[in-house]
């Protein structure tokens, strides 16, 4: 009978750590585990960024199970999170990888389309203004840059204005990466919203032109400089991605290159979406704070993709008849790339199959990928003290 | 964290919008220029 005793007495961890579901909150793991279920569906069955919400949604289960070993002082994701998301570290070299997988052919092409990466910014600091009615100023700017359409932006501004202990930067960050996955989605009525059929058939035949292989490689040194000394905040953000681009254009370093599109970019994604589980502690994620976010993280997409559309409509006003510009373009100026640009060439073959429009909004895409960046360094110096 | 409604401060942050906006231009169009020059300079000659 003792003996009895004494082996229930070894096990009674079992009920101790299974009881953690009946005290106060518990249920709150079991929807945890729903959302992580969640976001590991949509990557496997809808293909939506898998190689982020995939990690993402696995490691929300991990850090949800009562007492994780995975997190607190001595957990391994904590341990990740401290050495390559509080200082910034995963999202700056993930930078150098997505430089080097970016082309700016297009885009030297027709320079002038850089015009609607611009307009594309707008939902960021319109949600930057929707958000300060409900939060702190600073925390409004880190909600607004969810509408950079660009996870590392988005991480690098938060970390910098709230610190990583923040409870609202998990959600700024699943936030910013869920939406990006779901650009194919968000976008299309917004363009159908503001565009009439005739505007969505406008054709734009694109002109290849030579682009000399010294501008390509001055090209990411002097947007590093002019972006550094206007907005100096945003010299690491910018500077890594043109770090990569400049790896990829000099065409001494093609390893180096590849390395850093496929194996440098692949490894750093993998750390990153299970690491940025960390911020998905069920006492941190569910408050309505969160909801919130997600709802101005929704805005700030919107708005963002009806500023491009707006803009290009603008334009046209100004334009003769035989150089109209298609406003979908404009849709393309957020940064998610290349998804924006794809969405809105799809949706110009759905109104003519023979209307590629592809160049261009990949043009005005990458251009989207600088503005967002320099519009996360704009921010950092208006509110950074 | 959420600390109540204060409508007045989407006012107040307007101010944020329009320079940030006008900001933003402001650089894109330099580094049109820019790169306008650089392509001017650096075509291949044929």
């Amino acid at each position: 009978m003792e003996f009895i005793s004494s082996i229930l007495g070894e096990l009674n961890f079992l009920v101790e750590n299974i009881s953690a579901f009946a005290a106060d909150g518990g249920w709150k793991y079991l929807v945890m585990w729903v959302i992580g279920g969640v976001l590991i569906y949509l990557a496997i069955r809808h293909d939506m960024e898998p190689t982020l919400l995939l990690p993402m949604g696995f490691g929300t289960i991990l850090v949800n199970i009562p007492f994780s070993g995975a997190i607190g002082e001595e957990g391994a994701l904590t341990t990740l999170f401290n050495a390559g998301i509080a200082n910034e570290l995963f999202p700056l070299i993930l930078f150098i990888g997505i430089g080097a997988m970016i082309d700016f052919g297009p885009l030297l092409t027709n320079p002038k389309l850089m015009i609607f990466g611009a307009a594309a910014q707008f939902g960021i600091f319109f949600t930057l203004c929707l958000a300060s009615m409900f939060f702190t100023p600073e925390e409004a700017a880190s909600i607004g840059i969810i509408g950079a359409a660009d996870g590392p932006t988005a991480i690098v501004v938060a970390n910098k204005l709230l610190g990583s202990d923040s409870r609202i930067t998990g959600a700024i960050m699943v936030a910013a990466y869920s939406y990006m996955a779901l650009v194919p989605i968000i976008q299309p009525p917004v363009i159908k919203a503001l565009t009439t059929k005739k505007e969505r058939l406008i054709r734009m035949p694109y002109q290849a032109k030579e682009v000399s292989k010294l501008t390509k490689i001055l090209f990411p040194i002097v947007i590093t400089v002019v972006a550094g000394v206007v907005a100096p905040e945003s010299v690491s953000l910018i500077g890594f991605l043109m770090f990569g681009n400049l790896i990829r254009e000099c065409g001494v370093l093609n390893s180096l290159s590849e390395t850093a599109q496929k194996v440098l970019a692949n490894l750093i994604t993998i750390f990153l979406g299970i690491t940025i589980a960390v911020q998905m502690e069920a006492s941190k994620f569910l408050q309505l704070d969160t909801l919130l976010i997600l709802g101005l993280g929704l805005f700030a997409f919107i708005f963002d993709t009806a500023g491009g559309v707006l803009f290009a409509k603008l334009i046209n006003v100004f334009l003769p008849k035989d150089k109209k510009i298609n406003p979908m373009i404009g849709a393309a100026g957020i940064s998610a790339f290349p998804m924006s640009g794809r969405v809105v060439h799809k949706m110009g073959l759905k109104e003519d199959p023979q209307n590629f429009l592809l160049m261009q909004s990949i043009g005005v895409n990458v251009s989207g990928q600088i503005a967002s960046v320099i519009a996360g360094g704009l921010i950092l110096n208006f509110f950074m003290k | 964290m959420f600390s109540g409604f204060n409508p007045m401060a989407f006012v107040e942050h307007l101010k944020y919008m329009l320079s940030g906006m006008i900001a933003i231009f402001i650089v894109i169009g330099v580094i049109i220029l820019a790169t306008l020059v650089l392509n001017k300079l650096f075509t291949n000659k044929k």
